[in-house]
């Protein structure tokens, strides 16, 4: 069995491109990541396109413009998650020996605003108003300032936190440092989230290049390692699905599962990871997520960013690309944007983003009806 | 004399009683034999376990509220709220009786609304479908603004 290694990685700027159709989107993340690898398009094997919002067919048009090779190019579809998803059939391929060298990339093109709600739920949800992804962040942020006594000076500060890195990232939408007074100054969206503490949805795109360990010395990057990919759809019943009900139990999440799988798979731990990449659709979701994948104790997110812990510069910086909260999210390239900056990170190639001697990075995505990604690199020994 | 116009639930297997007698209403789905869960909505397996051992349940119209946000911005198109839009409480209720976990949205003045306030389901006339059917809907209040209504 090959291991699977990234070889290539590449993006657009995410953000608002109203004049460039998507596939000149996803042709300049692909070109972007054959330059870093030092590939021709020629080479590829097999390719993956995740989109969610974007039409049938969306890959096979990416593969129009950058050649007919005759390659299988099928769009893989997620939500939040679909680039992990699509990773995931790349690295299998590769583990398995079916082929050497797989491209899997994302692109989308959202409008601003809330994202359309009758694409993903019923007739009686949109008409009740009950859609909006904000209200359930925003109660998940509630029932934890009431149990742990979070407060919303720390939730903005992780928001000050993204502004803060994003301004250092030329992909990102936002890069604008606010202060943490901006912050909480900015009109309430749904208690106790803020305008300036939730991500927007936007256009871009996102490649990389998986291959086999095999003959990836063939290619000029230092190849950093597949750890582990886990795509899985939530195992317990979700708040925000079909039925908008669960029932109360102790049950873990799927990001707790996901993230305990890919740290099995990969035989590390989350002491082990250096950089994160995680689902900040707003600032309490990233707070939530130190817990639940396993970078403090539950309760204890708070405190982890009082602290300094997930700043640049701190024991483990979470989201230096800015996150999704700088980036926008461009829901099928979202993944590939995270996993850009972690290669980035783990090459020692971040720029005033680096995080110091970086060996190992973790990026998680979570979309609608439980789709989850998490995805472990090291770089090579 | 208007006629009587036809109604339905707001979706099928969600609501138990009689929808042109309001106050007979309940929120109903199925609790599963294997591992115990309640849901809304009757299905043929258990989203929990897979199980296929689901007897139906109607369940308690009073709960606990679980959590609390303010939407303080008009939901996205086709929302059929009052107008004009004026903020409102949405929580997750959890109901008695091991009922499920719900959103909902919440009557009533939104700095009375917080964390284990005790609410009661009510059943009204949501919308009028494009059968022209009246669409029954429901909502939460507190119970000590609502009087008990077991």
């Amino acid at each position: 069995m090959s291991r699977a290694v990234i070889v290539g990685v590449g993006m657009t700027p995410f953000g608002r491109h109203p004049d460039t159709h998507f596939t000149d989107l996803a042709a300049d993340a692909i070109e972007m990541a054959l330059a870093d690898a030092g590939m021709d398009f020629r080479d590829i094997q097999q390719a993956f396109c995740s989109k969610v919002y974007l039409p049938s067919a969306t890959g096979a048009r990416v593969m129009e413009r950058m050649g007919r090779t005759g390659i299988s190019c099928p769009d893989v579809e997620g939500a939040c998650g679909a680039a992990a998803a699509g990773l995931r059939l790349a690295v299998s391929m590769v583990e398995t020996g079916q082929y050497d060298i797989v491209l899997a990339f994302g692109v989308e093109k959202m409008p601003k605003g809330f994202m359309p709600p009758g694409q993903l739920y019923d007739d009686w949800q949109c008409m009740m108003g009950l859609t909006q992804n904000p209200q359930y962040w925003a109660l998940n942020a509630k029932r934890h300032m009431h149990e742990f006594g979070t407060t919303e000076e720390q939730i903005a500060k992780i928001a000050a936190k993204a502004k803060r890195n994003g301004s250092l990232n030329p992909n990102a939408l936002f890069r604008t440092p606010m202060s943490v007074g901006q912050i909480l100054a900015s009109p309430l969206v749904v208690d106790p989230l803020r305008l300036f503490m939730l991500c927007s949805p936007d256009d871009g795109a996102a490649a990389v290049i998986v291959c086999s360990d095999r003959i990836a010395h063939r290619y000029r990057q230092k190849p950093v390692e597949v750890a582990a990919c886990i795509h899985a759809v939530s195992q317990f019943p979700l708040l925000n699905a079909s039925s908008f009900c669960t029932t109360p139990t102790n049950n873990p999440t799927v990001y707790a599962m996901a993230a305990k799988k890919a740290y099995e798979h990969a035989g590390l731990g989350p002491e082990d990871v250096d950089v994160a990449e995680v689902q900040d659709n707003d600032a309490f979701s990233e707070l939530e997520y130190y817990e639940e994948l396993g970078f403090c104790p539950r309760g204890e997110g708070g405190r982890f960013i009082d602290d300094g812990i997930s700043e640049l510069g701190g024991a483990l910086p979470v989201n230096p690309s800015g996150g999704l909260q700088a980036r926008g999210e461009p829901l099928g390239a979202s993944h590939y944007g995270q996993l850009h900056e972690i290669v980035l990170q783990l090459r020692g190639q971040a720029g005033p983003r680096q995080v110091a001697n970086a060996k190992v990075g973790l990026a998680q995505v979570f979309g609608a009806w439980g789709h989850c990604g998490v995805t472990l690199l090291k770089s090579a020994l | 004399m208007s006629a009587i116009l036809e109604r339905i639930g707001f979706k099928p297997g969600f609501i138990a009683g009689d929808l042109h007698n309001l106050d007979s209403l309940r929120l109903s789905g199925i609790r599963c034999g294997d591992c115990g869960i309640a849901l809304l909505g009757v299905r043929r397996r258990c989203e929990n376990c897979s199980s296929t051992k689901v007897t139906e349940e109607v369940f308690s119209s009073e709960g606990t509220v679980y959590s609390c946000t303010i939407q303080r911005y008009p939901p996205p198109s086709p929302f059929v709220g009052v107008q004009p839009w004026k903020p409102r409480v949405v929580a997750w209720v959890d109901l008695d009786k091991k009922g499920p976990r719900i959103l909902a949205p919440i009557e009533g003045p939104a700095d009375l609304v917080t964390i284990g306030l005790r609410v009661v389901a009510q059943f009204n006339i949501g919308w009028t479908d494009e059968r022209g059917r009246e669409v029954i809907a429901f909502s939460f209040l507190s119970s000590t603004s609502s009087g008990s209504r077991l």
